[in-house]
């Protein structure tokens, strides 16, 4: 038995406070089963438990004589057996609901006008719980199971009431009740989200990236402006005008009038690696985006072009500059980052068509079996019949959706990588795609019983027999398959148990192999061009599995 | 109340954000929290094809994922993150952080998310590790996370935070916002009260729950009040692998074990994907054997009839039984080899008799009896050197107020029978650690004046089993505390006094819980209607992991020498 606070509503407004005087042991009685009577062998005081009597008799007690502990003792045998026996279990009765009984906030809110929801008010006393009404119904959520209300004198017929953990009264429910309150079976954890906090903080911080990348882009533009023009003046002073020398210092000072070159002799630790600069070892270099004075290895060269900055594009380029590790990323990285995200490699549109069928077959699938047992239930066996057309057309639809669906898993599990984690990917979604629910789910459809019967039946409903056992058939064959597949994946095991795997599983195939066979024929004969179009085609994967297999035998001995 | 289920819906959330392929990146913190509850073919079906480690620097890029991240806010983690969002290797990432993200934590991702790929920033609490639906544990092990600061009863500071940090994600993954109880004599369960307490104060949106018919409770416990429990033998099926081999997030590593096969090295045990663990994890060993027993025989059955297939009906029903069928005889393997390894082990290590002798020290009064039998067990060579010192122990306990108290001429027996002098030390420590004047409850009803008569009724009540005589005394302080009557004197409230009996119970045991209470809660659970119970603790203590932390903890403060003290064997023990 469980207790939940409710809050009861009583139909005369005339409420006997008067009788409902606190009494917090009288209440906690209210808990408890009474079937088991429990003192203290002393003085009678009412106990709950037997450790709760250990530890009474230890503080109120300790001081008895001897004699007495012997009595003690004897008693506590027998309270020991008499406790070992199950706690009785307050039947629910099961008499008729009446009117099931609604909740409403009003019932609550009347109630607090009433005023009697007072701290004391919700103490009961034993007089009073004790005595019960027939028809106690449990008005809690829809239950209207009648139960024992213990403290229901007052509250016993025609009664509304509705759970209140605040004001309410305790009183005795049913399960079904104690469990269907609010929140009680919530296994929904606390969520909570910084998500707009943070997309507050990123516009702060990206606008001034953006700025930043701003900046520095048409400083590039600049230099690429300065390049250009002394390629132009260098060609003409090849003549022996201007010595080389005079153009690196004359572009030096241009660059230098685009952003202000740190002072060499005020730095002498990098300042994003932080090593030391030296004369020979580690020379210090300037950004020609930014000016600061950073070592070789934090820096590199980037192209420079009139009209384009991409600085892989060579054959356009009107010369190099050395800029830092941070100006190259803020200038080049978020470009080639989008470039990167916008291009789609090949299994992300193998991806995209895989998920589409899924969704096509989850859709379907479920209508075809309806059809199924439509037929079979309006016995439904003539080909020319619209639903059956509907049935047969939408079988085709499925197979081959079934068909797409393979094939394209099979061309992600064979797709080309580069890397042991891109393996792992497309292995992984060819793995996951075979076990999907909606492709496991197929042979369960109707499976055993559908064909079974389709076999055994009379001729006329062969024919319905037969489209439906097909295509179990073809779908069987593709699990087995799978399964085939994932299981030599998944197990390590030693040579002769693995060998005993593989004949197991040619058997199998094998078996398969039989029927798909017999299925051909008989489609053929049928004229069921589609259909054995599609048969043909499982067929040739399981005699490729097939001779897999035999091969993995064959390097196993 | 189930921290199992709590765990799975956030995980299940996460990965059902949004759809397409994905990649989960987890921490070194967050990947045992996973382990613990989900399986990689769970995660497969929800498109989570890939997962990988934050701290792994090598991962390739493969912008056309999306990138769930299940990161505890550590600033390790903060940083490991940081970089990732400077070069990120996914198009989009879908941040989920085990516990609440400091403000300057969110200022610093957000400033280096300049490509913007961040999509959702999300604190789920799942920030423990849910082993049964009423059981978890912070697995916050000595010697990576030390319980004890600066004396033997202050916590470790970082180790402090962890605890807090955890058992609040506790409470908010089951929208608790609870009274607080604790033992009253535990300085340490003290200040966790009043720092859990302060804390749901100060995040009182997080915590602002529909109010309950009676709040639920937090009842925060102290090992130190109960030493004996985590010294006993075990011989329920889950407790038993814990304390004969070592249980480390719901992986066994079975690679000592003699003649072992290659694949079962290491066996997962997973309710969720093992039906036999799930129907037999509290039975003990005579039960499971021959559970196991028909099990085998139910797959010898199976296989023969797959033997001869002759009918296409055969086929087609060994097709259907196919996926369980390779579950089986996988299952089949992997508790044959379990339940035979503890069987080979509690043979050598002659655990029967070890064990009935621990249940009689654990549970009566019977000093001159047990007395003659540990003496013997002592000088016997085929007893382990920690089963000796786990009698001992008991012994010095039980003992410890006795007239004629013979702890000292035991400890003698010890050195003439060559147990290691660092390893009999282990009995000062414990008597520091736990001793009669640390504990605040009369742990073996010896102290008062109805000894014989209490004991003699302990003795009766379970008496169908000589192993598992033995109830922990969690059992006690929850029977009083679930009929109302567990004493304010000795687990005071923090504020406010209720007097209603409780509904929804959480307890936190600090210096670790074990399987042997996790058993008498589960238990508790399924036979008390309207009583829910969820038991954790700092970890999940066997015999060996218990003694190293008291070990290392008494060695310490007892100004010892710098030298470690020996190691009573991992979680995972070692064998003698
Ligand atoms: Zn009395
Ligand atoms: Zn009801
Ligand atoms: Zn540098
Ligand atoms: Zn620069």
């Amino acid at each position: 038995m469980s207790f939940v606070q409710e809050a009861y509503f009583y139909p005369n407004t005339s409420f006997p406070s008067d009788s409902l005087p606190g009494g917090n042991s009288q209440r906690e009685s209210l808990l408890y089963d009474d079937s088991i009577k429990l003192e203290c062998p002393i003085c009678n005081e009412a106990m709950i438990s037997l450790a709760q009597l250990n530890q009474h008799l230890d503080d109120v007690h300790s001081e008895e004589s001897n004699a007495k502990k012997d009595i003690i003792l004897s008693w506590f045998k027998n309270a020991q057996s008499t406790l070992m026996k199950p706690l009785s279990k307050a039947k629910l009765a099961s008499l008729p609901n009446q009117l099931s009984q609604t909740v409403t906030q009003t019932v609550i809110n009347k109630l607090s006008e009433l005023d009697v929801l007072d701290e004391g008010s919700e103490l009961v006393t034993r007089s009073h719980w004790q005595r019960e009404s027939e028809n106690d119904q449990c008005s809690h959520s829809n239950c209207g199971k009648t139960v024992n209300l213990r403290n229901g004198k007052y509250n016993c017929r025609n009664r509304q009431a509705s759970h209140d953990p605040v004001n309410g009264y305790w009183s005795r429910v049913c399960n079904n009740c104690y469990k269907s309150r609010d929140g009680y079976l919530d296994d929904q954890g606390v969520v909570s989200s910084r998500t707009e906090e943070f997309k507050q903080n990123r516009v702060l911080c990206t606008e001034k990236a953006h700025l930043e990348g701003n900046r520095l882009e048409k400083r590039l533009e600049k230099l690429a402006k300065v390049y250009a023009t002394k390629i132009k003046t260098g060609n003409s002073a090849q003549s022996g005008l201007a010595p080389p020398l005079t153009l690196k210092h004359r572009r030096r000072a241009s660059e230098q009038s685009i952003v202000k070159w740190e002072d060499d002799a005020s730095v002498t630790h990098c300042p994003l690696c932080n090593s030391p600069f030296g004369k020979i070892t580690n020379r210090k270099h300037h950004c020609r985006l930014c000016g600061r004075i950073i070592d070789e290895k934090c820096s590199s060269k980037v192209s420079l072009h009139t009209n384009d900055y991409t600085e892989n594009v060579e054959h356009d380029s009107v010369g190099q500059v050395r800029v830092c590790k941070e100006c190259r990323n803020a200038v080049f990285r978020r470009r080639e980052y989008i470039e990167e995200v916008s291009k789609t490699p090949q299994v992300v549109m193998l991806y995209q068509k895989l998920t589409k069928i899924r969704s096509a077959i989850d859709q379907t699938l479920p209508k075809f079996q309806e059809m199924l047992v439509m037929l079979k239930s309006q016995e439904i066996v003539n080909q020319t019949h619209a639903d059956y057309q509907v049935a047969a057309r939408t079988r085709k639809e499925l197979l081959e959706y079934f068909t797409q669906f393979d094939a394209i898993n099979k061309k992600i599990n064979s797709l080309a990588t580069n890397s042991e984690t891109q393996r792992r990917l497309h292995s992984n979604i060819y793995l996951a795609a075979n076990h999907l629910p909606s492709i496991k789910m197929q042979g369960k459809a109707h499976p055993g019983a559908t064909v079974a019967e389709g076999r055994t039946l009379p001729k006329p409903c062969e024919e319905e027999a037969d489209s439906t056992g097909d295509l179990l058939a073809v779908i069987a064959t593709r699990r087995n398959r799978s399964l085939s597949v994932s299981s030599s994946k998944s197990t390590r095991s030693t040579k002769s148990t693995k060998g005993e795997k593989l004949r197991q599983q040619l058997g199998v195939l094998e078996e398969q192999e039989k029927l798909v066979e017999e299925y051909i024929s008989k489609a053929t004969r049928k004229r069921k061009i589609e259909d054995v179009q599609t048969l043909k085609a499982s067929l040739d994967e399981l005699r490729q599995e097939i001779d897999i297999k035999k091969q993995q035998l064959v390097e196993l001995s | 109340m189930d921290v199992v289920k709590a765990v799975q819906n956030y995980i299940y959330k996460m990965v059902n954000e949004v759809s397409g392929m994905k990649v989960l990146l987890l921490d070194n913190e967050t990947t045992p929290i996973i382990s613990n509850v989900m399986t990689q073919s769970a995660l497969l079906t929800h498109e989570t094809y890939l997962v990988d480690r934050i701290d792994n620097r090598k991962r390739d890029k493969m912008r056309h994922l999306r990138c769930i991240c299940f990161l505890r806010p550590t600033s390790e983690t903060i940083q490991l993150l940081v970089e990732e969002l400077r070069e990120p290797c996914y198009g989009d990432y879908y941040l989920y952080f085990s516990n609440t993200v400091k403000k300057s934590q969110i200022e610093r991702l957000a400033e280096v998310d300049e490509h913007e790929v961040v999509r959702e920033v999300q604190e789920y609490f799942a920030d423990y590790c849910a082993i049964n639906p009423d059981f978890y544990s912070l697995n916050l092990t000595y010697p990576q996370n030390p319980l004890y600061g600066e004396s033997p009863t202050s916590w470790d500071g970082r180790t402090f935070s962890r605890v807090l940090e955890g058992l609040l994600s506790v409470l908010l993954s089951l929208k608790k916002k609870p009274s607080i109880r604790y033992e009253k004599m535990s300085v340490m369960a003290k200040k966790l009260a009043q720092e859990i307490n302060y804390q749901i104060q100060q995040e009182g949106q997080l915590f602002d729950f529909r109010k309950t018919d009676t709040p639920p409770i937090l009842l925060i416990l102290d090992r130190r009040n109960d030493p004996v429990t985590p010294l006993l033998s075990q011989w329920t099926y889950q407790a038993m692998v814990h304390e004969l081999l070592g249980i480390q997030n719901g992986r066994v590593d079975l690679s000592d074990v003699p003649d072992i096969r290659a694949e079962l090295r290491e066996i997962v045990l997973s309710r969720d994907q093992d039906s036999f663990y799930k129907k037999n994890l509290y039975l003990n060993l005579g039960d499971l054997s021959a559970n196991i027993r028909s099990y085998v025989q139910e797959y010898q059955t199976r296989t023969q009839s797959n033997m001869n297939i002759d009918s296409i009906a055969d086929m087609k029903r060994f097709v259907e039984e196919y996926p369980e069928f390779r579950k089986l005889s996988g299952n089949v393997t992997k508790h044959v080899a379990l339940v035979g390894e503890l069987s080979r082990l509690v043979e050598k290590e002659k655990l029967l008799e070890v064990s009935e002798l621990e249940q009689s020290l654990a549970c009566y009064e019977q000093q001159q009896n047990d007395l003659k039998n540990l003496q013997r067990l002592i000088t016997s060579s085929h007893i382990s050197e920690n089963s000796k010192i786990r009698l001992v122990l008991l012994y010095a306990l039980r003992y410890e107020k006795a007239q004629n108290n013979a702890t000292k001429s035991l400890v003698e027996l010890l050195h003439h029978s060559g147990v290691s002098e660092q390893k009999i030390m282990l009995i000062d420590s414990m008597m520091e650690y736990a001793g009669a004047d640390k504990r605040q409850d009369d742990l073996f009803a010896n102290e008062g004046f109805l000894a014989s008569a209490k004991s003699a009724l302990r003795g009766l009540r379970g008496a169908e089993n000589v192993y598992t005589m033995h109830a922990p005394h969690l059992a006690q302080t929850l029977e009083l505390m679930i009929k109302g009557k567990l004493k304010d004197t000795s687990y005071p409230f923090l504020d406010g006094v209720t007097r209603d009996r409780p509904q929804d119970i959480i307890i936190f045991m600090i210096g670790g819980a074990t399987y042997e209470e996790a058993k008498y809660v589960a238990e508790l659970n399924a036979s008390t209607p309207g009583i829910r119970v969820v038991l954790g603790g700092t970890t999940v203590h066997n015999s060996a992991s218990f003694l190293n932390e008291v070990q290392e903890a008494f060695h310490r403060f007892s100004g010892g020498s710098s030298s470690r003290p020996p190691r009573f064997g991992q979680q995972s023990r070692t064998r003698v």
